[in-house]
């Protein structure tokens, strides 16, 4: 199968894409590193799963920028390498701009690209991963504006600007980076947020409205990230996949 | 959560000085009582206290006053 023999470490595992992502690597004949702070969601993630008692789950809260070390102790621990990474986790608060300041903006820069970063600098070290390929997700707030959502936006803007230029360094250890571009994703993350601005502007539109491919399930992503993970997307490093349900 | 505290956060989402408001001034009469206030004061109380309230909820507040209700 296509992911037989290798290891993928997932972030946001508990739910919405990390949970399909998950899914799909498992289904796939892969091991999945979950990682997300629910553990109780994280094992109902689990459960779902092919060969479930292949898998790892490991409850940490990627706030706590400080331990990453611990994640990688638990790697090492089973004498697991890995063969690429996907950072799923992430919030996305509304943030007019009234109310914006340096500590709001930096709590979603410190889960979507800060997280990010670290996590990446830990997958390339000697002796965690084989080379392999890491995802980023980035969001088509990144290109197309959304009322309020300007730390959000400034957030997966950076993810993407890292994909890009942090394959150059990754290139020297055969890992290839690339981010994916998502659209109204049908997740409780996104759901929520929607919902909020709905209720509120009855002028809003709900971009997904737009969506050619209409609303995306998370399976879907999943299946995009699952092709940059393999070896189908050997030539693709440093880019921008977009799979926004045709938002145009 | 102090009352003044309540309503500094308040009077940021409405874009005014807390000096221009009292428990009793009606929202509705503010012109910056819009959806982006709203979304504001959601948007604080989810991150105080934890919950998320409804929409619904914060538009139905009649006065400054009511609406310090919703800080909890």
């Amino acid at each position: 199968m296509k992911f037989s023999g290798k290891t993928f470490l997932i972030t946001g595992a508990s739910s919405g894409i990390g949970r399909a992502l998950s899914q799909n690597i498992a289904s796939l004949g892969g091991r999945v590193v979950m990682i997300a702070r629910d553990k109780e969601k994280l094992g109902e993630t689990l459960t779902t799963m092919d060969s479930f008692s292949n898998h790892i789950i490991i409850p940490f809260d990627l706030l706590n920028m400080n331990n990453y070390k611990e994640i990688f102790h638990i790697l090492k621990n089973h004498k697991i390498i890995l063969d690429g990474l996907v950072h799923c986790a992430g919030f996305a608060d509304i943030l007019p701009l009234r109310i914006m300041n340096r500590d709001k903006a930096l709590k979603l820069f410190d889960i979507h690209y800060f997280a990010f970063i670290e996590l990446v600098k830990h997958y390339a070290k000697k002796g965690i991963s084989n080379g392999g390929s890491i995802v980023g997700i980035s969001a088509i707030n990144a290109h197309t504006p959304q009322k309020c959502m300007t730390a959000y936006a400034a957030a997966k803007s950076a993810v993407e600007s890292a994909c890009k230029t942090l394959a150059l360094e990754l290139s020297e250890k055969s890992i290839r980076i690339n981010s994916v571009v998502v659209g109204g994703v049908e997740t409780a993350m996104a759901e929520s947020a929607d919902k909020v601005i709905a209720a509120v502007e009855t002028s809003y539109e709900n971009p997904v409205k737009r969506q050619l491919l209409g609303i995306e399930k998370p399976e879907q992503i999943a299946e995009v990230i699952s092709f940059l993970l393999s070896e189908e997307s050997s030539c693709i490093t440093g880019r921008a996949l977009y799979a926004d349900g045709g938002l145009l | 959560m102090s009352n003044e505290e309540k309503m500094e956060y308040i009077a940021e989402s409405l874009e005014m000085d807390v000096e221009e408001l009292t428990a009793e001034t009606t929202l509705e009469d503010l012109e910056n009582w819009d959806s982006v206030a709203v979304l504001s004061v959601i948007s604080i109380i989810s991150e105080q206290f934890d919950r998320y309230p409804d929409a619904a909820e914060i538009l139905g507040y009649k006065t400054v006053g009511d609406l310090m209700e919703a800080f909890q």
